[in-house]
């Protein structure tokens, strides 16, 4: 998972496609699972941290984190 | 460093923003780089960027571009008597073919300008900019030329409803109905004439390209702002910088293919459902957000004036991505003898004491 170089991105969840000029406000585990992502983790390794920090369960940790890594494919901050 | 005195039109920043007054930020952003006068040229007593003296020495009336060149030579002849003028940077779209034709007498006077030949500039009338995207390959709104009112229903079946009816220089609406582009219609045609086109209404994120050519068509650089922030008649008062490179690879071959003199804006749309981006319009000028370009770092009104005092301008790279500007109206206190000056002489020339005395004024005032 490479995730693009191309913003500016705040612990509090603003991020800044410097590519595209949009704007993006990530909720609290949205920013988690960003910043895991930027630190270079595996989907299976931060939905584990999301089940430690959050108390969800497995299964929608790991759900939650596919989706989210799509959606940043579909606005091409992130790619295979 | 450059030492010259820089002559900026285009100073009235009311809904239709002119870029006179960041063109001047821009060049006070240089600092020491640039020495000597910036002198206004604007229209109007009332025109609302002339009573900013921390941006302007000198400012003077000029007859309106409707009043032809004749008129607008000899006014600068009269100026330059008292103030010499080495550039001149025109920003107002209707003056732009005439100081273009005067460039001879201009320099007669010791005026320079960084100007394409008129046929270029001609390029950007709407109705001309859709043939040269057909004909260059560049995707763009479908455009419909017309002169009549009678001709807004046919426009509209072939491009839908809504659609943008547009000026040749200025004023954009985005209309719904054939009732609501008949008063659009005529509105324009009393601020602008005819002809106006009909463009086909595309939804879709905004961008613009503000680009700097040299007077041997070589592009000096290029800046791609998004759009942040628009109003109901497509000006942008909130945008930031950014790095995409299939838009400035975009906007790079379409400068060539306008074999560019001078500065320039390409305006695009990016449709969310299909790629590439579409080309709206073209100013043939600096855009208001030129400001904000400057502060990515490339500042391109002081490249224009070391382009025209003979310096070598090398190309400009590698601006910052990520700069953010808003634009906002700010109430400029005016004492009644500067109003007086430029309602009686046609000029006024601000003098430093006297500014520092009105600073204390308005201290106190407030």
């Amino acid at each position: 998972m490479n995730i693009s170089n191309d913003f500016y991105f705040s612990e509090r969840g603003f991020l800044f496609d410097t590519n595209t000029g949009l704007t993006f406000s990530l909720n609290k585990s949205g920013a988690f699972v960003f910043q895991q992502l930027k630190k270079g983790l595996d989907a299976a390794h931060i939905a584990e941290a999301l089940v430690e920090k959050y108390g969800v369960d497995e299964k929608t940790a790991a759900g939650d984190v596919r989706d989210f890594i799509q959606r940043l494919k579909d606005f091409r901050l992130a790619a295979d | 460093m450059v030492h010259c005195n820089v002559a900026v039109t285009g100073l009235n920043a009311m809904e239709d923003s002119l870029p006179g007054i960041p063109v001047i930020r821009s060049l006070r952003a240089a600092g020491e780089e640039l020495t000597g006068k910036i002198i206004g040229l604007t229209y109007d007593t009332f025109d609302t960027g002339i009573y900013n003296s921390e941006l302007l020495d000198e400012v003077y009336l000029m007859p309106y571009p409707s009043e032809g060149e004749t008129a607008i030579l000899q006014r600068l002849k009269e100026i330059v008597k008292k103030t010499p003028i080495q550039v001149l940077i025109p920003t107002v779209d209707a003056e732009l073919v005439s100081y273009s034709r005067l460039e001879p007498e201009l320099n007669e006077l010791g005026i320079k300008v960084l100007l394409p030949p008129e046929d270029r500039i001609r390029l950007h009338q709407k109705q001309q900019l859709g043939a040269f995207c057909y004909y260059n390959g560049i995707k763009a709104p479908r455009t419909i030329t017309i002169t009549d009112p009678a001709e807004l229903s046919a426009a509209a079946k072939q491009v839908g409803f809504p659609f943008v009816l547009k000026g040749t220089f200025h004023d954009a609406y985005m209309v719904s109905s054939l009732p609501e582009a008949l008063v659009f219609y005529h509105k324009i045609k009393e601020a602008w004439g005819l002809p106006m086109v009909v463009q086909e209404y595309i939804k879709g994120e905004e961008y613009t390209v503000v680009a700097l050519a040299d007077g041997s068509e070589r592009l000096v650089g290029a800046v791609a702002i998004k759009k942040l922030r628009v109003t109901g008649t497509g000006k942008c008062w909130a945008g930031g910088t950014v790095h995409n490179e299939e838009l400035l690879a975009l906007a790079r071959g379409i400068i060539e293919k306008l074999r560019w003199v001078g500065p320039l804006e390409l305006e695009f749309i990016k449709r969310p459902d299909s790629p590439g981006y579409y080309l709206f319009e073209f100013n043939p000028r600096f855009p208001v957000t030129v400001y904000l370009v400057t502060r990515s770092g490339h500042n391109f009104p002081l490249a224009l004036v070391r382009l025209l005092m003979g310096e070598k301008v090398e190309k400009l790279n590698g601006y910052q991505a990520g700069v953010v500007s808003t634009r906002h109206t700010v109430d400029v206190i005016a004492p009644m003898e500067y109003i007086e000056s430029l309602a009686t002489k046609g000029e006024l020339i601000f003098d430093w004491k006297r500014k520092k005395e009105f600073k204390k004024e308005l201290i106190s005032y407030e």
